[in-house]
């Protein structure tokens, strides 16, 4: 009889650390905003060790994944509700964005670009930003279904059953994304 | 065009551009991690039994399906001990009548009743 193996605080821990990264550009090609997306992989994250710590942790990448889109469906949906009062209430709101500090976005800056300034570095950076924003153009289910499936490397079934849609619909979603991705880059001058 | 060729070119980049992020958005990434492992969900609370040390006897770990046995098992013995009080309640009514036929305590309006008849009449066994 096969025995489910419970996960660990230490399984459970490791798999965050393998997936936080792409969860928060995951997040990040779908709401184009870097608080929001790492707001989205923090309630991702509670919710996958609140829910289901104790479950398999062969299981966690499926669900943390059918977690995060829907929490960026969630996120749509307040959006929404949120722009609309913003709207309501612009005209009473100030000018004044006591959040944002200059300095701290500079110091940030600086320690992104280093010391590595080469030409070579500056057309990678080029092209991953045209890659990423291709992605980010990409039609909701489709970009969800081509990173589950060649970025998180899930198989067909387990994007099927993350995205709560069929197989077939899983293999049609891949093939337009990279059919419009190949497209759209090589348009760019961008060959793969 | 090989799609998934493709698409492996494209994850290359994608996992390139994961090393440039800000350290910023990755200790926001940590903290929440740290945070989320704080909230982890154990497993169920296990039944175990004192006095058997280090290594005590815990029920649920190693035998699978153990609650759904245990739920057929409640399911059966309830089953049995409401048909064990029915077969004693309905023994003790027996018991009553028999004691009263052979005392002569019963009223006389139980030989008007037609249906007290037939069972006095019928000798077929009751089990």
């Amino acid at each position: 009889m096969e025995e489910t193996t419970l996960a660990s605080p230490q399984q459970l821990s490791c798999f965050l650390e393998s997936i936080e990264r792409r969860a928060f550009k995951q997040a990040m090609f779908a709401v184009h905003d870097e608080e929001a997306a790492l707001d989205i992989v923090q309630d991702a994250m509670l919710k996958l060790a609140e829910k289901y710590g104790d479950r398999p942790d062969d299981e966690f990448p499926m669900l943390f994944q059918r977690i995060l889109q829907n929490t960026i469906r969630d996120y749509y949906r307040r959006s929404k509700v949120r722009s609309m009062w913003t709207t309501l209430l612009s005209a009473f709101s100030s000018d004044e964005d006591d959040d944002h500090d200059p300095l701290e976005t500079l110091a940030a800056d600086e320690d992104d670009t280093g010391p590595k300034t080469p030409e070579s570095k500056l057309l990678q950076a080029q092209t991953l930003n045209l890659i990423e924003d291709e992605i980010k153009k990409l039609p909701a289910r489709q970009r969800e279904a081509f990173l589950m499936r060649y970025w998180e490397d899930m198989d067909v079934a387990e994007t099927a059953a993350a995205m709560g849609c069929s197989e077939g619909s899983v293999k049609t979603h891949c093939s337009r994304a990279t059919h419009t991705l190949a497209t759209a880059l090589s348009a760019k001058g961008i060959k793969l | 065009m090989n799609e998934e060729r493709y698409a492996y070119r494209v994850r290359q980049a994608l996992n390139h551009g994961l090393k440039d992020m800000s350290p910023a958005a990755s200790r926001r990434l940590e903290a929440a991690r740290h945070l989320a492992l704080s909230r982890q969900k154990q497993a169920a609370p296990q039944i175990a039994l004192a006095g058997f040390g280090v290594s005590s006897f815990r029920i649920g770990s190693h035998v699978p399906y153990l609650k759904q046995i245990l739920a057929i098992a409640a399911l059966l013995l309830g089953m049995w001990i409401s048909f064990y009080w029915h077969s004693v309640q309905y023994v003790t009514a027996l018991e009553e009548v028999d004691s009263a036929l052979l005392t002569d305590d019963l009223p006389p309006d139980a030989f008007l009743d037609n249906d007290f008849f037939e069972w006095l009449l019928d000798d077929s066994p009751e089990e």
